[in-house]
């Protein structure tokens, strides 16, 4: 089911893949020894694995059903089909921490109640934060190759890149923000915290599938996608 | 992830219903057998910030514009200036907006 693939072409059909690695690791590599001064080693573990998982697992399924492709990356993973590289599977998980701790900064300033709108507001926060970063990021990514969006992909696009990309940013940030903040301030145990966000990423990865599923037939349905 | 990821979800059915069920099942199980234990109340975003010389920085806003400035170099020298000066604007929205409410919040306190 899990394979590991090495590609021995780095670099191959691609520019700049190199700074942009270097990028995605170094902002990876500062969210976890940050996280791991700040917060320990469980709560870190918390935040950055169940987002391995479930990236793994959807950009796995994206890329075996023909839609986009990760060509002259090192390092690949699979285990529904389709390879995708390491370090975007680490990039998810940085992307995660960042938005939602930044989205902390600013929802906490404008309402202070510690309940389930806040965490809501958090969330929703973090998903807008994804979708802005990921318009300059994607149409970049796409001119470089450093994913390859499928002409065959239609419907609206921003410079070639699918605006089903972009609502895929938002639910996956959003429902996981959610999901992380609800496990984070609950009253268990660090130890069971830890358990239950990793326990809990077939309900929170079958609800992204899901929604955005239902969301991907509406779009089309009014014909943007 | 639209419909060909469902109907690619649709032919591995078994294999998700498989993981899916045995994480329901585990995830309900640690949710009604799991300690309870007392927990802080409130959020301690101030060990969010880093000094630097004699300034405070919020270390998720530095890393946000380390991506947008690392994105931005790789743009110009890619020669996409357009849509990276599209992309760039957008992508400065939460900054602005998080500076502009920790001004007002510390002019609030000042007062």
């Amino acid at each position: 089911m899990l394979w590991v693939d090495i590609n021995q072409n780095f670099g191959e059909q691609t520019e700049f893949l190199l700074p942009f690695l270097i990028t995605v690791f170094l902002v990876w590599l500062i969210l976890v020894i940050f996280s791991y001064y700040r917060n320990g080693l469980k709560k870190t573990i918390m935040y950055f694995l169940p987002m391995i998982i479930i990236a793994l697992f959807i950009e796995s399924a994206g890329v075996a059903s023909g839609r986009y492709n990760y060509p002259g990356y090192i390092l690949y993973l699979s285990v529904v089909g389709g390879g995708v590289p390491l370090i975007i599977i680490l990039g998810w998980s940085a992307n995660l921490f960042l938005f939602f701790n930044m989205s902390k900064h600013i929802v906490l300033n404008v309402y202070q109640k510690r309940n389930f709108l806040q965490i809501f507001l958090i969330s929703i926060t973090a998903g807008v934060i994804a979708v802005c970063l990921d318009l300059l990021e994607d149409p970049l990514a796409h001119y470089n190759n450093w994913w390859i969006w499928k002409e065959s992909v239609g419907g609206v696009k921003f410079y070639e890149v699918p605006l089903l990309n972009f609502v895929g940013w938002f639910f996956l940030i959003f429902f996981m923000s959610l999901s992380t903040l609800l496990i984070e301030r609950s009253k268990f145990t660090d130890n069971r915290k830890l358990l239950i966000s990793i326990t809990s990423i077939s309900i929170t990865g079958s609800v992204i599938l899901a929604v955005h599923g239902l969301f991907s037939r509406i779009l089309q349905m009014i014909g943007l996608a | 992830m639209e419909s060909s990821v469902v109907s690619f979800i649709m032919e591995n059915i078994i294999l998700f219903l498989v993981l899916g069920t045995i994480g329901i099942v585990i995830t309900i199980y640690l949710f009604l057998t799991g300690e309870k234990v007392d927990q802080e109340t409130k959020d301690n975003l101030e060990s969010d910030y880093i000094s630097i010389s004699k300034f405070k920085f919020n270390i998720y806003v530095l890393v946000y514009l380390f991506i947008f400035i690392m994105i931005i170099i790789i743009g110009v020298f890619s020669n996409f200036i357009k849509p990276i000066s599209i992309g760039g604007i957008i992508a400065l929205i939460p900054v602005f907006l998080l500076t502009l409410l920790k001004i007002k919040v510390n002019n609030t306190k000042e007062h």
